[in-house]
């Protein structure tokens, strides 16, 4: 955790070399009264700015908190039980710089305490948790570090549980989710890196890498993207995913990896990739992150290789089936019935022949049905959401068939499709786009209409690359090297051999 | 004008083997009349000799010209020349749309409106010419992988319908089919043309990779060859598609109607092929006008071709498009004439200036 | 300036509501989502038999078809029996959607049974119709019958129609012919095809597949009785065949014809060598088991006699009347082209002078009890 402060320490030391977000630094006033009033202005009456002023050595102070922030105790025994102590009272100091040096060194005893002679250090500290305290006569201030607020305990992630692995999950305070990752990697090259991103929220970012393993290119890339980010607020790691994407790129993959998992961030940065940990946000975004990787889980890595490589290679599968099935299924039904084994063409047309719609119109609204109790599912508190899975798979499913509004192969596709596109959580958004752009297309061109879409699909993916990677590298490019955990996940001994890192993979353009 | 090198040689010819596939695949009646199927492995032995002696002004070229753009070391002559092959690149993409018209309104006569689905395939692969010839070159490796797995299972479904009376001597009929067959082959390489504009992007051993994609592709044709007549028989003389025939009956267990694999793939390599010859029409337009953006020039070609495909009626497209002296003329200019001309141009160009110096 | 900003963002989002409500109209109204013909709209053929009127000239077309819109219970499509007639074959199936109001689809179809009648006056005239367009799989079964075929699919079995998946059901995937395996023996000038025949038991109760149709091209030459139809299977290397017996003495003995391999070589000018490998395997014995095995091979020989006897009867049968349906014209061709191109034009009457040289090998194996 002092870490985290020595690298706050270092980014303030340097902090005007970050580009866009260094600003013309105002000093510190040497009048207290001056201080005080500029950040009741800066702060605009805010409730939680709390200043507390007193006395030392008869030299008017103030102690100026943000509330909520800080651990109060620890203000009260350890530095202002001590600063208004008698000593202070018996001391005949008078000159407020050689009293604030005294207090520095000697009196409060913290290891992170910063000395800061900016107003926007100030309030930039003020707002992280940290005491700042001011003396007048003195253009200094001294940050002391007595944060503490209530967060959410460390759980175990929700979305990306996992069977054997470990079940720490990040948090959203930045320091913690920094500590986490600190815990797995004893080794000095792991790197954090502070910057600053949003205007307004001035939210901490911190980049996460190894310095050996990490290619400058790509860090310095994304280093200048972040700074380039005309962001106000951040809230969330989606703010900042899509600065962290090619420009330009509208397709419907993302290239920056989001992970709950601080072991998925220790594994990927050990490949040279940097993760991007954000404060107020517990998910890390990793970069640069290949298509292949969406089909990796933290399980692969701790099951036997060949459990782990039937897995990959359902997950492809599950992939295929969930974005082309319900258009092969519209297409074929439509315009190629020929293709179709003959039972099963028999099952699909006497369903057919008892439903009033046609068979994409069919497709479409169960998939538009399915995906609107999805998301009443997934926002609602958990036990209505087992109220909406009750309505949703007996009274619409069961329904809807017995009452001939809906075909029973046809709701069996939708159902296949939806657990097969769970398969593969990460890849849920594009798979469910997608899905609709196939039905649509193999129910106005059939099988033609559904391979020039695949076609035109396939390029999206290969054309794209994020930091000079191919996004689908070691697939294409190909590369055999990355096979051994792509389609298949080899033994750890074979694993182990040799390095991998992300610059190295076919085709990218990058050192 | 110098280019970064940015696919792989293997990248490159995986790209040029599927667009080749993608016509070949379609060899029949429809495009050779009178031809015994079965001389047609002559055919392929014999064109792939003369492939390699075609290649070798295309590989003159670039090796002098290295990672410049063929046509920039001819002056204002380039310009002319950069036209001509935008032109053909413009044919090539317009006979391939005729060929997926021909199959589209000749076999499967789908309730759907021709128009229709080649402004959509036109449409996308513009958009897929847009993303450049890197994504084209990694997506057609995908492909390739998906070819030759289905080739595989397609040719092992049809090994159990094979009757070995089918394969009878070569040249029963005189030499005559396997000539025309040669013809056949060596007017429909498009691909040597093409290559002379993606070499300078190419990073890697050429050499080698032409030996590979050019075997492979003639063993590919005469392992298709082989499987057809074998399955077929006479009956492929009457099919107008003979390989999608072929595949119609393969089956493997329960799984029948297999040539829902042959139609999706012969789709996507089509799409490639375009796509591909898309993005080198507009590169040579870009030689020629400078512009710095080439999907201005993509989106031209893609408006033409629709046009011209949706004016020019089939019977006229099948006597024109079709015509292997046509096609022949064309790849005789393209790959012989023009880079010899060019070749000529530079060393003539190089006295010039050594004797002003 | 501000003002021409104000109208390229007025116009792009003109341009935009245009181009999503184009296609969103369009997406409305294309195909798929109205026009096109539903699966439950198309009359799904499962079996076609083909006869030919000889007073009225024209072909009387029997077509077995699903009917889901009147299913039999909730699993299984009903069946519907449909007749039609036409000039061509073409021609009557086409009237069917104007007889039912639903549009046929052939894919499914099963089997497609030719009539005598319309055997013996060709079959290419329609047979082109079943191979030209892709919706008919080349992979369809095609039978013929002996008298009239549609009477053989509009049979009833205990009070219940015939389904074509019964009638399929008759012969097994190996010896079947279907469309495709016609059409190469039709397509080539020197070989003739054969069919599967077909005809009503005795009062008319069911249907049997005992027969094989030779045809001469394409015209319908002769049937072959069930000892010639097992030895032209054997001639054609289908492995798997029914039973055969023999009598040794007064005992018979009855073995299953398995593994048949048929090799048959060109040996000279029109010459062939033919071998024959059968596997047999013992169906039911009326001899003790200890004296079968010392009489393995005294059975091995009259089973390789037997059959070479029915081979060489059935070569006889069908080459002396002109027909190549064991491919000699191809197989001499392969062998000597130059010696085949001088007689290739008199192909024909060459069939009739074929010589050979047959030779039958037999393997017994006995299973089951040892003694009785």
């Amino acid at each position: 955790m002092f870490n985290f402060f020595e690298k706050i320490i270092n980014y303030y030391k340097t902090a005007p070399k970050h580009g866009k977000n260094s600003k013309q630094n105002r000093k510190i006033s040497k009048s207290l009264n001056e201080n005080l009033i500029f950040f009741k202005k800066e702060f605009d009456q805010s409730a939680d700015l709390a200043i507390r002023e007193l006395k030392i050595c008869n030299i008017p102070a103030a102690v100026i908190t943000v509330d909520g922030l800080i651990d109060k105790n620890m203000l009260s025994n350890n530095v202002l039980k001590v600063i208004m102590g008698e000593e202070f009272r018996e001391l005949s100091e008078k000159d407020p710089e050689k009293t604030y040096e005294y207090l520095r060194d000697k009196a409060i005893a913290f290891p992170d305490q910063i000395e800061i002679t900016t107003y926007e250090d100030a309030i930039i500290l003020g707002t992280s948790g940290f005491a700042l305290l001011a003396l007048e006569g003195s253009t200094r201030m001294l940050a002391i570090g007595v944060q503490g607020f209530s967060f959410r305990g460390i759980a175990e992630p929700t979305a990306e549980a996992s069977q054997r692995g470990p079940r720490e999950g990040f948090v959203e305070p930045i320091r913690i989710n920094i500590t986490m990752i600190r815990r797995r990697m004893r080794n000095a090259k792991l790197k954090f890196e502070m910057l600053q991103s949003g205007t307004t929220s001035q939210t901490a970012v911190a980049l996460c890498y190894i310095t050996d393993r990490v290619s400058s290119e790509i860090l310095n890339e994304i280093k200048n993207r972040l700074n380039n980010a005309d962001l106000a607020t951040i809230t969330t790691s989606g703010c900042i995913s899509a600065y962290l994407e090619e420009e330009g790129d509208l397709s419907l993959f993302s290239s920056v990896g989001l992970t709950e998992r601080p072991d998925t961030v220790c594994g990927k940065i050990s490949e040279g990739r940097v993760a991007v940990l954000i404060d107020g946000s517990s998910t890390v975004l990793i970069v640069p992150y290949l298509f292949v990787e969406n089909f990796h889980t933290i399980d692969d890595y701790s099951s036997r290789p060949y459990f782990a490589t039937l897995n990959r290679i359902l997950k492809f599968l599950a992939f295929f089936v969930a974005t082309l099935l319900p258009g092969l299924y519209v297409g074929l039904g439509t315009f190629n019935p020929e293709l179709f084994p003959g039972e099963l063409l028999n099952k699909i047309a006497l369903s057919v022949g008892a439903t009033p719609f046609s068979l994409m119109l069919e497709t479409l609204t169960i998939h538009f049905i399915y995906e609107i109790m999805r998301e009443a599912g997934l926002r609602l508190p958990q036990t209505l959401g087992h109220a909406v899975s009750i309505v949703g798979g007996l009274v619409i499913g069961d329904a809807a068939i017995n009452s001939g509004l809906i075909g029973a192969p046809t709701l069996m596709v939708v159902a296949l499709t939806a657990i097969c596109s769970y398969v593969i959580p990460t890849l849920y958004e594009p798979i469910a786009i997608l899905r609709f752009l196939f039905i649509i297309f193999g129910g106005l061109f059939g099988t033609w209409g559904i391979m020039i879409l695949f076609s035109a699909v396939l390029i999206n993916i290969c054309s794209k690359s994020n930091f000079g990677i191919p996004f689908l590298s070691p697939i294409s490019p190909f590369g055999a090297f990355g096979m051994r955990d792509t389609f298949i996940r080899a033994s750890w001994r074979t694993l182990s051999k040799g390095r991998g890192n992300i610059q190295t993979m076919p085709g990218a353009e990058t050192d | 004008m110098t280019q970064n090198r940015i696919i792989s040689v293997p990248q490159m010819f995986c790209m040029l083997l599927i667009s080749r596939v993608a016509v070949s695949m379609t060899f029949g009646p429809a495009v050779m009349r009178g031809v015994n199927f079965w001389d047609c492995i002559i055919s392929c032995l014999g064109a792939y000799l003369v492939t390699f002696l075609l290649i070798i002004p295309v590989m003159w070229l670039c090796k002098t010209n290295g990672q410049e753009i063929i046509t920039s070391s001819c002056g204002a002559l380039g310009k002319i020349f950069s036209l001509i092959y935008a032109v053909y690149f413009a044919f090539v993409c317009a006979h391939t749309l005729a060929l997926f018209k021909v199959f589209i309104e000749n076999v499967m006569n789908p309730p759907i409106s021709f128009m229709l689905l080649s402004l959509i395939l036109v449409a996308l692969t513009c958009y897929g010419a847009a993303k450049g010839i890197e994504g084209i070159a990694r997506a057609s490796s995908v492909i390739m992988f998906f070819i030759v797995f289905s080739l595989i299972i397609l040719g092992f479904s049809l090994y159990k319908t094979t009757d070995p009376t089918n394969f009878g001597p070569f040249f029963y009929d005189g030499p005559h089919s396997a000539l025309e067959g040669i013809i056949f082959f060596i007017s429909r390489s498009s691909c040597i043309p093409a290559m002379a504009w993606l070499i300078p992007r190419t990073n890697g051993n050429v050499k080698r990779g032409i030996f590979v994609w050019n075997t492979s592709f003639y063993a590919l044709m005469a392992a298709s060859i082989m499987i057809v007549v074998g399955a077929l028989g006479d009956f492929a003389q009457t099919q107008l598609f003979p390989a999608y025939s072929a595949a119609s009956i393969a089956k493997m267990g329960s799984l029948e109607n297999l040539d829902a694999l042959y139609l999706g793939l012969w789709t996507a390599s089509i799409f490639m092929k375009l796509a591909m010859f898309l993005n080198l029409s507009a590169e040579c337009i870009r030689d020629v006008f400078g512009q710095k953006n080439i999907k201005i020039s993509i989106l031209i070609m893609g408006i033409i071709l629709v046009a011209t495909n949706a004016t020019v009626k089939l019977s006229k497209l099948s006597s024109g498009i079709f015509s292997t002296n046509l096609l022949l003329l064309f790849t005789a200019i393209t790959s012989i004439i023009l880079p010899f001309l060019m070749i000529l141009s530079k060393k003539i160009r190089k006295k010039n200036t050594l004797a002003k110096s | 300036m501000e003002l021409k900003k104000k109208w390229t963002l007025i116009f792009k989002n003109v341009a935009n509501f245009i181009f999503v409500s184009t296609i969103f109209s369009a997406f409305l109204c294309l195909s798929g989502c109205t026009e096109k013909t539903q699966l439950s709209e198309k009359l799904m053929v499962q079996g076609i038999a083909v006869d030919f009127d000889e007073e009225k000239k024209e072909y009387n077309v029997f077509v077995q078809a699903f009917d889901f819109k009147n299913p039999e219970g909730k699993e299984q499509p009903g069946i519907k029996n449909l007749q039609t007639h036409g000039e061509s074959v073409g021609n009557a199936l086409e009237s069917l959607s104007k007889i039912v109001g639903l549009e046929p689809l052939y894919s499914q179809n099963l089997v497609i049974i030719i009539g005598e009648t319309a055997a013996k006056l060709g079959v290419e005239k329609f047979l082109d119709f079943f191979t030209r367009y892709h919706e008919h799989r080349l992979n369809v079964s095609i039978r013929a019958s002996v008298g009239e075929a549609g009477k053989l699919l509009s049979m009833k079995v205990e009070g219940k129609p015939i389904k074509a998946a019964n009638i399929l059901a008759l012969a097994s995937k190996a010896s079947d012919i279907t469309a495709l395996q016609f059409e190469r023996d039709l397509k080539n000038y020197l070989s003739d095809p054969i069919l599967l025949a077909m005809e009503a038991t005795p009062y008319e109760k069911s249907v049997m597949c005992e027969k094989i149709a030779v045809f001469s091209q394409d015209k319908l030459m002769m049937f072959l009785d069930k000892d010639d139809t097992i030895a032209t299977q054997i001639l054609r290397g289908i492995s798997n065949l029914g039973p055969l017996t023999v009598v040794n003495g007064e005992k018979k003995i009855s073995c299953k014809l398995s593994k048949v391999k048929t090799k048959i070589e060109a040996d000279g000018n029109n010459v062939y060598n033919i071998n024959i490998n059968v596997s047999l395997s013992a169906l039911e014995i009326s001899e003790n088991n200890e004296e079968i095995e010392s009489l393995r091979s005294e059975i091995e020989s009259k089973f390789e006699n037997q059959i070479s006897e029915m081979c060489k009867n059935v070569i006889y049968k069908i080459t002396r009347s002109g027909c190549d349906v064991f491919k000699f014209g191809k197989i001499l061709k392969n062998k000597k082209p130059s010696y085949f191109k001088n007689i290739e034009n008199d192909w024909k009457n060459k069939i009739k002078n074929t010589e050979f040289k047959l030779k039958v090998k037999t393997n017994l194996a006995i299973s089951g009890l040892s003694s009785r």
